[in-house]
């Protein structure tokens, strides 16, 4: 435009340097990506490369997070598949919407665009990315496990651009006294496609896995998935640090365990309070909420952890009353609660 | 170019600096404009350093690297800065914001305008003419896109068919041309 004389390509006098191609890649879309990678042998190995998904993940990120509360919601039906961004202004915008290759199966976890889904009857697992259009039936070890419930949980392993997904079959036994059979945990890694045995100990309690109670699915945060946990009358949060494949006690907030408002995951017991974790502001929140929805306004009960593991950082955030909640979904970055009301 | 002038304008009450671009045209800016590009800062902090205050603001800074009519449009771009790095909010917003990013010319114009950023270490032009770029070949093809960069595709020829077949949806709906 300014300067008329200009051709429309690039001689190869007029180079971009490498780390400008780099940058002007990561502002494109996913689909764009796939096509490029063709482009040649060097901008195969630029576009896979675990510097770019890391740097496009988060460029990704970014400009969804910005100014928006964040929050997205998936809705599911058995033909289709579709996210939605919760805006600032309180409304909805569809982003997408996939049909849906897994009706038999239950979406069970989502982790940076990867879907986890799991059909308790055939026991089987799949991983699906829909921006890829690839999806993984993983030869699970579930099958190893009778008079068992499943757990699982899917998380991004930073360190190697890498997913896990953790497995902990908890057994239905030992409720009328007898021995438990020892809790298994397992972690499959998506690039060797392969799983591996581990031992749920715990620091001083090599064996904290029998007679442990558990969520079916787990809250992914800070490297982590984390999941209420209760053992013999004590309850706690357990979490599974996905870099160095150990396992932690979180105790969970002593007001809160004052207050007697045990016990959590009691199969048996008549439940009227539940528990739930979420992020709230960017921190491990637990989130204590009625189930009996007769009373009219319900009160909610927020802790918050400060300080990430710091047993001192819990915080007593605030007591909210609410009513006719069917669900709660989880936290905003703004920190609202998304819930689902009855009417 | 009506933002830049050639004149010296010594009644000027904010701090200026000249600009000198390969073509020897010479641009007197702001200095708050000026400091955005990280190369002249540095020059200009380096004559700082050496103790040239006596010489005020006659200090010439030379941009071998820079043609006028890019600098040109730099300048105008710095000068509407705050409200284009905003991050968009919604969906009309990021249209409104692809609308924006392509009033800055040819994909050519473009490739200038990123050499002169990237050479003057002007981190949010950068920025903004990148995505630019990448707005415009998002949907090309893979041809286009080794002419526009000069890049000779370098795959065996039934390793790329069998890549294109792999992701054939990849392939669908991409510009005529």
């Amino acid at each position: 435009m300014f300067q008329p004389k200009r051709k429309q390509y690039l001689s190869s006098e007029e180079h971009i340097p490498c780390d400008v191609v780099f940058d002007i890649l990561t502002g494109l879309p996913v689909k764009s990506l796939i096509r490029f990678r063709c482009v040649s042998n060097s901008w195969y190995s630029t576009i896979t490369s675990r510097m770019f998904f890391t740097t496009h993940l988060n460029a990704v990120l970014l400009s969804n997070n910005n100014n928006s509360p964040n929050g997205f919601l998936l809705h599911m039906t058995e033909k289709e598949l579709c996210t939605f961004v919760y805006n600032s202004d309180r409304t909805l915008t569809e982003v997408s919407r996939f049909r849906n290759p897994f009706y038999d199966h239950d979406l069970f976890d989502y982790c940076n665009g990867v879907f986890l889904f799991y059909n308790c009857y055939c026991r089987t697992i799949c991983l699906w990315n829909p921006s890829i259009q690839k999806f993984r039936m993983i030869a699970a070890s579930a099958n190893h496990f009778p008079n068992c419930y499943i757990t699982l949980g899917l998380a991004y392993h930073s360190a190697n651009n890498d997913f896990k997904i953790l497995l902990i079959a908890v057994a239905y036994g030992g409720i009328d006294g007898e021995q438990a059979p020892p809790t298994e945990a397992e972690i499959y890694t998506l690039s060797t496609d392969s799983w591996r045995r581990a031992v749920i100990s715990v620091g001083s309690e090599p064996n904290i896995g029998s007679h442990i109670r558990l969520e079916r699915t787990y809250l992914f945060f800070n490297g982590a998935l984390h999941s209420l946990a209760s053992t013999q009358g004590h309850n706690f949060i357990l979490s599974f640090d996905v870099n160095e494949e150990t396992f932690r006690k979180i105790m969970l907030p002593q007001d809160y365990i004052n207050n007697g408002l045990l016990p959590i995951l009691d199969l048996s017991a008549d439940i009227d309070q539940q528990q739930q974790l979420a992020v709230f502001k960017g921190s491990l929140a637990l989130i204590d909420f009625p189930v009996d929805r007769d009373i009219g306004d319900e009160i909610w009960h927020i802790w918050v952890m400060r300080e990430y593991g710091v047993f001192d950082s819990w915080t007593k955030l605030t007591t909210v009353a609410l009513s006719s909640v069917e669900r709660f979904f989880g936290c905003t970055d703004s920190g609202e609660l998304l819930v689902k009301k009855l009417f | 170019m009506s933002n830049t002038s050639e004149n010296p304008n010594p009644s000027s009450s904010s701090a200026k600096i000249t600009l000198k671009t390969s073509d020897n045209e010479l641009f007197e800016v702001e200095e708050a404009v000026a400091m955005k590009f990280c190369t002249v800062k540095q020059y200009f902090e380096d004559e700082k350093d050496n103790d040239v205050a006596a010489r005020g603001s006659s200090t010439v800074i030379p941009l071998p690297n820079v043609h006028s009519a890019v600098l040109a449009r730099l300048i105008s771009y710095c000068k509407k800065l705050p409200q284009s790095n905003a991050v968009a909010d919604n969906h009309e917003e990021e249209e409104t914001k692809k609308k924006e990013r392509k009033q800055y010319g040819t994909p050519g114009d473009l490739v200038d305008l990123i050499s002169a950023a990237n050479y003057l270490d002007f981190k949010e032009g950068l920025e903004f003419f990148n995505q630019a770029l990448a707005d415009h070949i998002q949907n090309k093809s893979v041809e286009y896109v080794r002419k526009f960069f000069g890049i000779k595709g370098d795959f065996e020829p039934h390793e790329e068919e069998k890549y294109r077949e792999e992701y054939a949806w990849a392939f669908e709906g991409v510009d005529e041309d």
